[in-house]
């Protein structure tokens, strides 16, 4: 097994200097490789050469020239990871590189040990390389941790992180400060803080202040149930406070939102309101403006969208004025 | 009783207090309780109700639109003061952006009327290249079989390749419409016609041609029947025949009596008068008017729809024009600032609304001795003006529920409960005034009806029925002037509203990109 591999890496050297004494005759070689391969028992060398056989030959020639590519294939071959997924991770993080095999193998044994599968270790380390930094300052343990000590449920931390490896960075205070907040939002359910961290993960930097004001204004402009309205669901939070206002104000000044009121009666009656037409929520702060036009306001047009965007962030800008103005009046 | 209650505990807390004995303090009065006012309906609420239940199934899926630039910040016009310092206000005007609607007008004009060229001048090609194709095709199917009769055992190769030779020499001859010479076999000819084939193509788009001319060959097949054609210019025993879709023009399905539509084709926007305003999407707006070297103000701010029914009225020199309910006198001072009127009255039926009109006089022009024998401001109801015959011009802008702002100002709002007999009245007041209007102009002249409000009853209702008051009760007539066509060029500037079933007027529809009106008016020029 190990001399036909060998082989096939000498048959790559020999492959070099080929192209480099006279021109190239790739397909010679691969197949050859492909030949080695076939008597390989194991399906990540028949991965590896897929990889090499259907990447540009100019790009695998010149990744393979690289002996730290090389040996870094060796290494995650034999942890299970396919070839062309490295590659790709190479190519989203070129630093990658500069550690060695022996740190990858610690970082995934390391990740491994906590319950992340290989596809997860990969991904967490092309998306975020200071991992690696982490691991050595033994900072990963305290992180992980803290994590763990939030109460939103072993399986869905290990989601959350290995979405976004990022959130390893936050030190403990930040989220002692924030997971109670958002688990108040999120009905107490991890899974939700969870799901909406991975939507929104601004969330667990941004000043509450704002976060609060996008609340406050679901609930008490747009008069939105927010016990029935699952937040976590939506992006909400991803866009702006203006820009949440401008559309709500567009749909309601057009007549396609309308304020729900207090009506007391039966769920027929209330289904028969006019406000149990309204556009939800995340059709209203999810979708991009030709989707908005298309789905949510087709008798209008994006013209008119563009306009009134401009329209009222004057009339913003006016009240913003004015109310400065009062505070300045009452302070003197 | 609130208001006695609330007396009576203050007295009693006050004795109280100066006893020093304590009392329970009541709650204040349950009109100002937050949750009272955030319940309450204001005017404009009610307004807007009115209006989502009405204007929905009359407009559709149009509403939404509408709606959302009814309840948005109104768009400007600038209208320049002649009697200011015009010419640097126009400049400064126009560095900050704006745009002469006059050149706009002109413009668009122009580019319709080339549109419009080209399309017809590609139709007629068209028609051309269609019949060529077809006297060729007609040449081919004869040319073999003459061939056949003469040569029945000659190849049907030969036949084509010999036709097709023939067919290039009479295709010279198809630009004219009119081809016999098949059988021409001359090679200096065929050679002339040659060259002139090669350039057939640019030739026919230079081509002066009488579209009426061109015969289509499966219709007019014998040869005799192409040469005997000749054009008639009149048809005897026809004098009395009208074409049946103009006479049905004259009845209506639905109205009991005649209605005479006739198209205006266009209007002329006066030479002197200036009027600036932002493109369509352009949100800026015009700084507030200031005064210039002659103590008046620069330019006066006011609807961009509201130019529409002035440049219907057709003013010309020398013209005696009513504006019948001329408050607050924007349209009266666009009328003013043509140049052209002979003789300008300003009509309201109140005080505090002709004080108005004197106090825009005021800042627009500066010598009212100058104008003593041209403009007058009068106070009267217009229905009981009685200067028959004078007038050749009337603006009738009637009183109407102002959806605009109706919407926006709770004071004094049209949809108050207290003045909902009034509202209800609205449409007849209107009707009177409009017939009024028609008895008293001279024969020959134009009445406007404009405005500005939404509602078809307050529109084509109205004018629907002054027309039929006016049929029944004098022998006046009156024809509607449809200006579609004179329209087509604004519409680059104004949304106009189309297929909304309107009879006899025009509608601008409030649109956010352009947030003009709403308006409505309608052209009536009486005949006799």
């Amino acid at each position: 097994m190990h001399s036909l591999r060998r082989a096939s890496l000498v048959l790559l050297v020999w492959r070099r200097t080929c192209s480099c004494q006279n021109g190239t005759n790739a397909t010679k070689w691969k197949d050859r490789i492909l030949g080695y391969s076939s008597m390989m028992g194991r399906e990540s060398h028949r991965y590896y050469c897929t990889a090499v056989s259907n990447s540009s030959e100019q790009d695998t020639i010149h990744r393979l020239e690289d002996p730290r590519v090389v040996s870094l294939l060796e290494m995650t071959v034999k942890e299970g990871v396919t070839p062309s997924d490295v590659i790709n991770a190479l190519d989203i993080s070129p630093e990658l590189l500069n550690r060695s095999p022996l740190q990858w193998e610690n970082c995934f044994k390391e990740l491994k040990l906590y319950g992340f599968t290989q596809r997860h270790c990969l991904s967490m380390v092309a998306a975020y390389p200071y991992l690696f930094t982490l691991l050595e300052n033994n900072e990963l343990n305290l992180s992980m941790a803290q994590w763990m000590n939030c109460q939103l449920g072993y399986d869905n931390v290990l989601d959350l992180l290995a979405a976004c490896p990022h959130f390893l960075s936050v030190t403990g205070n930040e989220l002692s400060r924030r997971i109670p907040l958002l688990l108040s939002l999120g009905k107490s359910r991890g899974k939700n803080v969870v799901k909406l961290l991975q939507n929104c993960p601004g969330v667990l930097f941004a000043n509450w202040k704002d976060v609060e004001a996008k609340l406050d204004y679901v609930e008490k402009v747009m008069k939105i149930d927010t016990k029935k309205e699952n937040l976590t669901k939506c992006y909400m939070f991803n866009r702006s406070l203006d820009e949440i206002q401008t559309r709500h104000i567009f749909l309601q000044r057009a007549g396609i939102y309308v304020t729900p009121g207090k009506v007391k009666g039966t769920k027929v009656e209330q289904r028969q309101q006019p406000w149990s037409k309204n556009p939800s929520l995340s059709h209203i702060t999810d979708t991009s403006d030709e989707m908005f036009i298309s789905e949510v306001a087709p008798d209008l047009t994006l013209e008119e969208l563009e306009v009134f965007r401009e329209m009222y962030k004057e009339e913003l800008d006016m009240e913003d004025n004015s109310e400065n103005e009062d505070e300045l009046y009452d302070g003197e | 009783m609130y208001t006695n209650n609330c007396v009576i505990n203050t007295v009693c807390r006050n004795i109280l207090f100066r006893s020093s004995i304590y009392m329970q303090r009541r709650w204040k009065s349950k009109k100002v309780h937050w949750s009272v006012l955030a319940k309450k309906k204001y005017p404009v609420d009610k307004a807007l109700e009115h209006f989502d239940d009405f204007y929905k199934t009359v407009f559709g899926r149009k509403w939404p639109s509408i709606r959302l630039a009814l309840l948005s910040p109104h768009k400007y016009c600038a209208v320049i003061n002649n009697f200011g310092d015009s010419d640097t206000v126009v400049s400064d005007l126009q560095n900050i952006g704006a745009m002469n609607i006059r050149t706009l007008f002109e413009l668009e004009k122009e580019n319709i009327k080339t549109k419009k060229n080209e399309e017809r001048r590609r139709r007629d090609l068209e028609k051309i290249f269609k019949l060529d194709r077809k006297l060729e095709q007609m040449a081919i199917t004869k040319q073999q079989e003459e061939f056949e009769s003469l040569y029945p055992h000659r190849e049907s190769s030969e036949g084509t390749s010999v036709s097709a030779d023939i067919l290039n020499r009479s295709s010279s001859d198809t630009s004219h419409g009119i081809s016999d010479n098949i059988n021409r076999e001359d090679d200096a000819e065929s050679n002339r016609d040659g060259m002139s084939q090669k350039s057939l193509q640019s030739s026919l788009r230079e081509a002066e041609f009488d579209s009426h001319r061109l015969i289509d060959p499966a219709s007019g097949l014998s040869a005799g029947a192409l040469y005997e054609y000749v054009p008639a210019t009149r048809l005897k025993g026809m004098e009395d025949w009208i074409v049946e879709s103009q006479h049905y023009g004259y009845y209506r399905k639905d109205t009991d009596f005649p209605v005479c539509v006739e198209s205006d084709n266009d209007f002329i926007f006066p030479v002197h008068l200036q009027v600036l305003l932002f493109e369509r999407g352009n949100i800026s707006s015009f700084p507030s008017p200031k005064r210039g070297s002659t103590d008046v103000l620069n330019y006066y701010l006011m609807d961009g729809a509201s130019l529409l029914p002035v440049l219907a009225l057709g003013v010309n020199p020398g013209d005696r024009v009513l504006d019948m309910c001329a408050a607050p006198g924007g349209k009266s001072l666009l009328i003013l600032q043509t140049l052209f009127p002979a003789r300008l009255v300003c009509n309201d039926v109140r005080e505090s609304r002709t004080n108005r009109i004197h106090a825009v006089i005021k800042q627009y022009l500066y010598n009212d001795d100058m104008w003593k024998n041209q403009l007058f401001i009068t106070q009267r109801d217009g229905r009981d003006i009685d200067e028959c015959d004078v007038y050749n011009k009337i603006l009738v802008d009637v009183p109407c529920t102002t959806d605009r702002h109706s919407l926006h100002e709770n004071d004094n709002n049209i949809f108050k409960p207290g003045r909902t007999k009034e509202r209800l009245q609205i449409p007849e007041m209107q009707a009177e005034l409009l017939s009024h209007a028609l008895k008293l102009v001279q024969p020959g002249g134009t009445v406007v009806y404009s405005t500005c409000s939404l509602s078809p009853i307050q529109n084509d209702g109205v004018v629907h029925m002054a027309l039929r008051k006016v049929w029944e009760e004098t022998d006046i007539q009156v024809i509607v002037k449809d200006m579609t066509a004179a329209l087509e060029p604004i519409e680059c500037v104004y949304k106009l509203g189309h297929d909304l079933g309107l009879k006899y007027g025009h509608l601008v529809l409030p649109f956010i990109p352009c947030n003009f009106g709403p308006l409505y008016f309608c052209k009536l020029v009486r005949t006799k």
